[in-house]
């Protein structure tokens, strides 16, 4: 399980959603990194649905919809994929539509 | 280096009546229309002074701005479609400004507004960008409330600020309301009221989230030799910043943080120089991050600033009840405060009229995936 975000092979920064340059050097050499998990920063309720600040070390911060009993401060794996096992997880959807590849 | 703007006022307002509940047969192009009707009509002028247009709205299409200017019988020498949602007063103001400077035209309209009933409005926030539509909707998370309500336990956080400030904020802006009669939320709120209404997402509670409305909102902008010795809001300076931390902040800081030295600086006043403010309060954390941005509180200050300036309503902000009791009418939320600071320096606020000489105004929006990410500001001046 992770999530798969972009990776700055020329300055090592870290992004989602999917950038075109990298912010940080301007480079386009941006390839697909996996992240298996991330700090929950914060977390919200939408009546049912938890919505949380993920933050992945060092970058990025992402937003996701976190399943199973999570607090904030917790650990959580990262899935780019629905998990209604029960199982605490935070769900991020990828990047790029299905059967896209990531840049 | 920045130079202040000269002799270009805004010289005249209008606003087409916000509405929960807008009446069969109305459409966005007839708000935009009936809001640059009512803002000419202010100015003294006629469709065939105008030769310069801008628009925003995010209901218009398949209509662009030319649509727009064909059916309002404008020929122009200057047009503009902006999409910056609740900064584009900013944004399409700066771009006036210059362009009557220069001489590209003598008249503008600025105008934004939407129709929004609530399926437009479902539509409006699934649909907002990429980002939302592939990472946010897909978490069963519709709008920005949730986003707003991390954001908003980072502002408590680090300011000390508990859900009794936010209430004392909108509590007040309740009260100015009551003296608005184009606010559509008027009846007057306690503390109590707003502490007890219903959660949307801790800890946003309804009171914390705007009412989206209909409504549009329209200025006139001219050369003050066109004001011909009439009351107007002289433009001293526009300032914008735009994606100014690729989304990897806490987005307690925004853009305004750094406009504000060359806002200062350019107009040659301060913060505590300003009569009256009208803030971007999408939600009170947003209104309470610009005022700082801006110099009008301290880091550290905030609970003392909303209970001794804010609740007393003694430093005059968003007099018009703000979008959280006005509404906010889709893509003209801030534009709405640029009309109320005009129609505060040219003594037309009615009710709620404060003894203003200096106005600033900001907007912010624009939601990439974590917070806003566009953020414009004004100083205006009355003048004769
Ligand atoms: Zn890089």
């Amino acid at each position: 399980m992770s999530v798969i975000v972009q990776n700055c092979r020329t300055c090592g920064g870290q992004w989602f959603p999917a950038r075109l340059m990298c912010p940080r050097c301007g480079g386009d050499d941006l390839a697909p990194r996996s992240i298996e998990r991330g700090v929950v920063e914060q977390l919200t309720h939408l009546g049912d649905v938890v919505i949380a600040s993920v933050a992945c070390d060092p970058e990025p911060l992402l937003v996701a919809r976190l399943h199973g009993t999570v607090e904030t401060g917790d650990v959580v794996e990262l899935t780019d994929r629905p998990d209604t096992s029960g199982r605490p997880v935070a769900f991020v959807p990828p990047i790029g539509r299905p059967g896209e590849e990531l840049s | 280096m920045r130079k202040m703007t000269s002799g270009v006022s805004v010289i005249g307002a209008g606003e087409s009546p916000y509405t929960r509940h807008p009446a069969s047969g109305t459409t966005t192009e007839r708000v935009l229309a009936d809001a640059v009707r009512r803002a000419l009509a202010d100015a003294n002028l006629r469709t065939s002074e105008v030769d310069g247009f801008a628009a925003c709205s995010f209901t218009l299409g398949p209509d662009h701005a030319i649509d727009l200017a064909w059916r309002l019988g404008l020929r122009l020498r200057w047009l503009m479609q902006d999409t910056n949602g609740g900064a584009s007063a900013g944004t399409m103001l700066q771009h006036a400004v210059r362009a009557v400077e220069s001489g590209d035209a003598s008249v503008v309209v600025l105008v934004a507004g939407d129709l929004m009933d609530q399926q437009v409005h479902l539509k409006m926030v699934a649909e907002y960008n990429r980002a939302t539509a592939e990472h946010l909707v897909p978490l069963d998370m519709l709008g920005p409330n949730a986003l707003f309500a991390l954001l908003t336990q980072r502002q408590m956080k680090a300011e000390g600020l508990t859900r009794e400030d936010y209430g004392r904020l909108a509590v007040a802006q309740r009260a100015w309301a009551a003296l608005n009669p184009g606010a559509v939320y008027r009846e007057p709120m306690t503390l109590d009221d707003y502490l007890n209404a219903p959660m949307v997402a801790e800890p946003l509670g309804r009171y914390d989230c705007v009412p989206p409305v209909t409504g549009a909102d329209a200025v006139v902008v001219a050369a003050d030799e066109r004001a011909a010795g009439r009351r107007r809001a002289r433009v001293l300076t526009v300032s914008a910043r735009y994606n100014s931390d690729d989304q990897t902040g806490d987005g307690l800081v925004t853009g305004l943080a750094d406009c504000a030295s060359e806002l200062w600086d350019t107009a040659g006043h301060g913060p505590a120089d300003v009569d009256v403010v009208s803030v971007y309060d999408d939600y009170p954390a947003m209104a309470l991050a610009q005022l700082k941005d801006l110099g009008l509180v301290a880091g550290g200050e905030m609970p003392g600033f909303i209970a001794e300036r804010l609740a007393t309503r003694k430093l005059a902000v968003n007099t018009s009840g703000g979008q959280l009791s006005a509404g906010q009418p889709g893509s003209a939320g801030g534009m709405h405060g640029l009309v109320e600071i005009v129609r505060q320096l040219r003594g037309q606020a009615g009710q709620r009229q404060v003894d203003a000489r200096l106005g600033l105004f900001s907007g912010y929006g624009m939601v990439l995936y974590r917070y806003g990410a566009c953020a414009t500001a004004g100083l205006l001046e009355a003048a004769e």
